[in-house]
């Protein structure tokens, strides 16, 4: 039986098994990943593309509006892409703006507007964003493309996940990363001081190649002797882990004498005064999310990642929180699309920005908004038409229909829902057709939105 | 007593098969004089489950007839199926059931008109009057209007799993409810007394202060209040001041830091103190009384406490709260805990409907968000004035959600922890009550007080806790109804479930009549084959899918074991007097840990970080521990007492047995105290690890080098720093046996049996 095989029956079966002893032998290996690369960053709590980039003017003071922040005349563009126009954060830093960030990207991203995600619920919102399905049991879609190079490769964190919706539908196991000294530490657990060249290891490599062994024997005999599947599986797991953990030496070479990426290392960012970098806070934590995720990918030991911000669920003064939230968003997307190309992976490396659903049109008396089922995404990748827009709302934000072929908004043709994307996203990472595609199938017709 | 003749026809055509038979052995053992899978006294429960629910009224009659199906919301029938995700559906649906089946039309039940189409179902007709389906409700009908003497379902064992014995199973409960080995008297008695006197052993586990930690982590698991621990000023800051002006301290005051503990530790500590006193479980959201310990007594200013030690943070009494402003807090459990408010906010328009349903799913074990899980469209609503009352897209959760939410009346939608008794509700939204019973007036200024009476009523509050301690002590969620009828493994699947549904109802009716003891059903869980199983029916894996526990250790729970077993902690090999571990300290989140915060889930499978943490801590622990236990008297080692370094395995390329023997035994013993594996001498993993030991040895010894690196030399006491004696210290491995036993410890210590339980 191979692994995807494998991976297949497991599934089936709703076992939460990785893979049982002895599968991957001669079916797999420990060759890097040579990408694509996926990074979803998920903008958690719902937010308000309308402050964004599905502008819609409004007038100040009237909480019918759909937003109180500026009027239509206001809204501006880059490239084809309309958004909001500069922000006033009152009394706070502005280290970005839709204006800064698309000036500069433009030509990579598609925006996504009028998105049906069905539900106002955020644990659902964020399931079928992340997955294409509203109901539980499916994996993220960074699970998935995880799995598929999982099949025949062996990587140490092949999905990488700071939080968002990352359920793994029992495929793979997760991966949570920290700081760039711990992964030092783990990447050679054999030597007592990875920072020091000279340092002692605790067993000779032949000893540490016989304990491996040994462990490997007797936990293949345990398992073999095992009735019960529940402890079948995990030693299955653990046999996985062990032998998976091979790529972090590379990884940990990448790392050595690298610190987390602060603020003040950014050129763009250093002009901040330092006692108002706290106020960058959340970028600063995105930004090292992606720093680490990076690093994964240009050393072949991780396939996708999920990246992590919350505070998006503004019930109250929610043009005020989202435009702050917006700016942390933005600063670390330029953080990380300038970094992607200076480590030379920015061709293949895809980035989807999205979040649980979008606010409502309106204020309530906290002059806060509430949960709404259309939203946006932002989009980027090789195989992904930049300075686009695809789909769109009404002056009520309320969702347009698309034309299935030319996708062209217009009355006749169907709203755009996250499993559209989600089949696009699996067709462009080949996983069309596959039996992780038909194991966890997406209903209804396709959208060609990616061309 | 009813002879279940169409149950066994319906059954028997179906995919169910016979392996729900063997279920409903587990469901119908006590009380009828043939439980087994060919016994003719099938309990009405059980015939409802596998011969009407399974066969055709969890899809047929759901999808118009589930709360929020058309015949519910549009037309208000009393027929309302609760789905699989509601806790106790069988029984809800059954009772339910019984109550129509009274109604009758010209003699005969309205509920078996309806499905033929008669008395204007809306439905129309969905049976055939000739059909297996129809004539299994027709003798549904029959049995609700009879007395069910083989009612009471038993927790018989499941065929085929062979459980640890009583001594093993004394070692796996000691480690999970006490972080430690038995000693040897416990292991003697229950190795003599057997089953029971492992009962009695489990009560004197469940007195040790480390299972009240353990019930903290277990509980913190889904409140996540240790949130409130962030900074060390975290509870402290979100207390108002006005109302508890004893927060404030100085900068450079010590205290400030367990008294911010003990303010992010009330709901926690309630729960521990409600456990470790026997006292009802009903108190976590009932009690009229809090407790606190002398630091929150301070800030509280409970001065009418007395505690016997002022500095002990697990000394805890109960209090009642007035706040400075004079108001005097209507406690109710851990519902009116700053710590709790705080942790699980409102705002001005959420209207403590996200509390509500946080109030479901931790005490009522219900998740509200499966009560549509259907897509919405909020853009097709904004027409109605008040949507959440006039729309049926939102009546459907609101009507459920906005009761609960309603008894929080009076409690801060911006300043949480603070309470107004004359505070003020939402007129437009549902009236605040529980279930169909309205908060009645009097109770306006003790909404919390009033529902935590309701919902320790409800039978889901003693399913909820049977879950959670299921959860905690086995690493597994209970079993979803299996949801597809269709698939191959479902007949499995299905008896898996009913195996354990038996459990949990026979365990919360025991944790019901002990008077809402939890250790009931802690008991009952560590007693079941779901925490003993050791062995099953390899051809039944999906019915056997959660029998036996196979848990990764959580971080907190390796972090107590490595000590318990080796004698040591995993620390950094100075800074002596911090006693902090690594574990929770470098490793907790990528090891699968959480911070209540932005992570909450705790990885329950490794991946190959969590195996090089694994791998980093059984080599530095081998480096630590090896030639400091040498450097002990023979009888004072704790790792290896029936062996010395001068024994080598061979001489001269000849083998000295007396050595070899004596190797073997201290393997024999590692295995035992490291892996709790009882092994005969000759056992071919003694051989292995023997192996490794010999293997290791050859080489260095070819190698020629005795160095041994300053780090694993034995120079200090590893538990307090302190320098040995010169002549009692290991410097330099003269014979090679230092680094072979390290091996064998770094083998040991990163087994499946070591990191698992």
């Amino acid at each position: 039986m191979d692994r995807r095989r494998f991976l297949k029956i497991a599934g089936l079966a709703g076992l939460s098994v990785m893979a049982p002893l002895g599968l991957r032998e001669g079916s797999a290996s420990q060759a890097k990943y040579p990408g694509p690369y996926w990074i979803m960053v998920n903008a958690g709590g719902g937010w308000d593309p309308t402050i964004t980039f599905d502008p819609k003017g409004g007038k100040a003071g009237d909480r019918a509006s759909v937003n109180q922040s500026f009027g239509p005349d206001e809204i501006e563009s880059s490239g084809n892409i309309p958004h909001a126009p500069t922000a006033f954060l009152p009394g706070g830093v502005l280290a970005a703006s839709c204006k800064s960030f698309l000036d500069a990207y433009h030509d990579r991203v598609m925006v996504l507007n009028g998105l049906d995600t069905a539900t106002n619920n955020h644990d659902a919102g964020s399931r079928t964003i992340w997955s294409g399905q509203l109901a539980e049991g499916y994996p993220s879609f960074a699970a998935l493309v995880a799995a598929k190079a999982l099949e025949t490769l062996d990587l140490p964190m092949a999905f990488l996940s700071n939080g968002g919706y990352d359920s793994t539908g029992g495929l793979i196991p997760l991966t949570r990363v920290s700081g760039t000294d711990t992964i030092q530490r783990l990447a050679y657990p054999n030597i007592r001081d990875p920072n020091d060249a000279k340092s002692d290891l605790y067993h000779s490599n032949a000893t540490a190649s016989r304990i491996a062994a040994a462990q490997a024997a007797r936990l293949q005999e345990m398992q073999y002797r095992q009735t019960l599947s529940s402890p079948r599986n995990a030693m299955g797991s653990l046999y996985l882990s062990r032998e998976s953990n091979g790529g972090l030496a590379s990884l940990g070479d990448a790392l050595r004498g690298k610190k987390l990426v602060r603020i003040e290392d950014v050129p763009k960012l250093a002009a901040i005064p330092a006692d108002s970098r706290n106020q960058l806070d959340s970028a600063e934590r995105l930004m090292q999310q992606a720093q680490i995720a990076m690093y994964a990918f240009k050393t072949g030991v991780a396939v996708s990642a999920n990246l992590d911000i919350g505070g998006f669920d503004t019930h109250n003064n929610s043009d005020e929180q989202q435009t702050e939230r917006q700016m942390q968003i933005l600063v670390a997307l330029d953080y990380l699309y300038s970094q992607l190309e200076v480590m030379g992976i920015a061709d293949k490396t895809y980035v989807m920005v999205g979040s649980d659903f979008g606010r409502t049109p309106f204020y309530n008396e906290e002059n806060g908004k509430d949960h709404w089922n259309i939203t946006s995404m932002l989009l980027s990748g090789p195989k992904i038409p930049g300075n686009t827009v695809v789909g769109g709302t009404d002056a009520e934000y309320k969702p347009l229909t698309v034309n299935t072929k030319t996708l062209k908004t217009d009355g006749t043709g169907v709203r755009i829902e996250p499993r559209h994307v989600h089949a696009e996203l699996r067709r462009i990472a080949g996983l069309t057709g596959t039996e992780l595609d038909t194991q966890f199938p997406l209903a209804g017709d396709s959208l060609r939105l990616f061309g | 007593m009813l002879k279940g003749s169409s149950a066994r026809r319906i059954i028997s055509r179906s995919a169910v098969g016979a392996t729900l038979l063997t279920a409903g052995a587990v469901l119908s053992g006590a009380g009828c004089n043939s439980g087994s899978s060919s016994g003719d006294c099938t309990a009405t429960r059980t015939y409802f489950e596998q011969s009407v629910w399974s066969p055709f009224m969890s899809t047929q009659c759901a999808k118009c007839h589930t709360p929020d199906g058309p015949a519910v919301v549009a037309s208000h029938a009393k027929f309302v199926i609760q789905p699989a995700s509601y806790p106790g559906f069988i029984d809800t649906n059954l009772e339910n059931l019984k109550e129509i089946s009274k109604i009758q039309y010209e003699g005969k039940s309205e509920l078996l008109l309806k499905p033929l189409g008669q008395m204007s179902h809306g439905g129309g007709a969905v049976l055939e009057e000739s059909s297996d389906e129809y004539k299994a409700l027709v003798e549904l009908v029959e049995r609700l209007g009879t007395t069910d003497t083989c009612a009471a379902a038993g927790d018989a064992p499941l065929p085929g799993v062979t459980l640890l014995d009583a001594p093993s199973t004394l070692r796996k409960a000691s480690l999970a409810l006490a972080s430690r080995l038995p000693t040897t008297a416990e292991t003697a008695a229950v190795t003599k007394g057997g089953d029971a006197a492992l009962e009695s052993a489990l009560g004197t586990l469940m007195k040790d202060p480390v299972f009240l930690t353990r019930l903290r982590e277990i509980w913190n698991d889904f409140l996540l209040t240790d949130r409130a621990l962030a900074y060390g000023g975290a509870a402290r800051d979100f207390m108002n001041e006005d109302d508890y002006p004893n927060v404030k301290y100085d900068e450079m005051d010590p205290e400030r830091y367990p008294a911010n503990t003990a303010l992010a530790r009330e709901p926690l500590d309630l729960l521990t103190y409600i456990v470790k006193n026997d006292k009802p479980f009903t108190d976590v959201v009932k009690a009229d009384y809090t407790v606190v310990n002398p630091y929150s007594a301070r800030v509280y200013n409970a001065t009418e406490v007395k505690f016997a030690n002022p500095t002990d943070e697990n000394e805890l009494h109960e209090t009642h709260i007035t706040t400075a402003l004079g108001v005097a807090i209507p406690h109710a459990g851990m519902l009116t805990t700053p710590s709790f408010l705080n942790r699980w906010q409102t705002t001005p328009t959420n209207r403590n409907r996200a509390r509500s349903r946080r109030v479901f799913q931790f005490f009522l074990a219900t998740d509200v968000l499966k009560i549509a899980e259907r897509p919405v469209d909020a853009t097709t609503v904004t027409a109605e004035e008040n949507p959440t009352r006039q729309s049926e897209l939102c009546t459907v959760c609101h009507q459920v959600i906005d009761p609960i939410a309603g008894a929080f009346r009076g409690w801060g939608e911006q300043d949480y922890e603070h309470f107004d008794p004359m505070g003020k509700w939402h007129d437009e939204m549902y009236p605040a009550g529980f279930n169909a019973e309205n908060l009645p007036p009097g109770s306006y200024a003790k909404g919390l007080s009033w529902l935590g009476g309701q919902i320790s009523s409800d039978p889901r509050f003693a399913l909820s806790a049977v879950y959670n301690v299921y959860k905690g002590f086995t690493g597994h969620d209970p079993l979803p109804y299996p949801r597809d009828a269709k698939v191959a493994t479902f007949s499995q699947q299905l008896a898996g479930w009913e195996a354990q549904d038996a459990f949990f109802r026979v365990t919360a009716e025991a944790f019901t009549k002990s008077g809402f003891n939890l250790k009931t059903i802690v008991k009952a869980v560590i007693m079941s084959p779901y925490f003993r199983g050791a062995a099953g029916d390899i051809t039944k894996p999906v019915e056997m899918k959660d029998i036996g526990t196979s848990r990764l250790l959580t971080p907190e729970m390796l972090n107590r074991k490595i000590p318990a077993v080796l004698g040591l902690h995993w620390r950094r090999q100075y800074d002596w007097d911090r006693e902090r571990d690594l574990l929770p300290d470098d490793y907790n989140l990528i090891y699968g840990g959480i911070n209540s915060d932005s992570v909450t889930s705790r990885l329950t499978t490794p991946n190959g970080i969590v195996a090089s943490v694994a791998a980093r801590m059984s080599n530095e622990l081998a480096c630590h521990a090896t030639a400091w236990d040498f450097t002990k008297p023979t009888k004072e080692r704790h790792l290896f007492p029936l062996v010395e370094l001068s024994e080598v395995p061979e001489s001269a390329g000849n083998t000295v047995d007396g050595s070899v023997i004596d190797i073997k035994k201290n393997i024999q013993y590692l295995h035992q105290l490291v892996l709790g594996e009882k092994l005969e001498i000759g056992d071919r993993e003694i051989e292995r690890t023997y192996q490794l030991y010999l293997d290791t040895w050859r080489e260095l010894s070819l190698n020629g080098d005795t160095g041994l690196s300053w780090e694993c030399s034995g120079r200090w006491n590893r538990l307090t720093g302190e320098e040995l004696p010169e002549n009692t210290r290991i410097t330099e491995d003269k014979t090679f046996a230092v680094r072979s036993w390290m091996a064998v410890m770094t083998y040991l210590l990163s087994d499946y049996k070591f990191l698992y339980e």
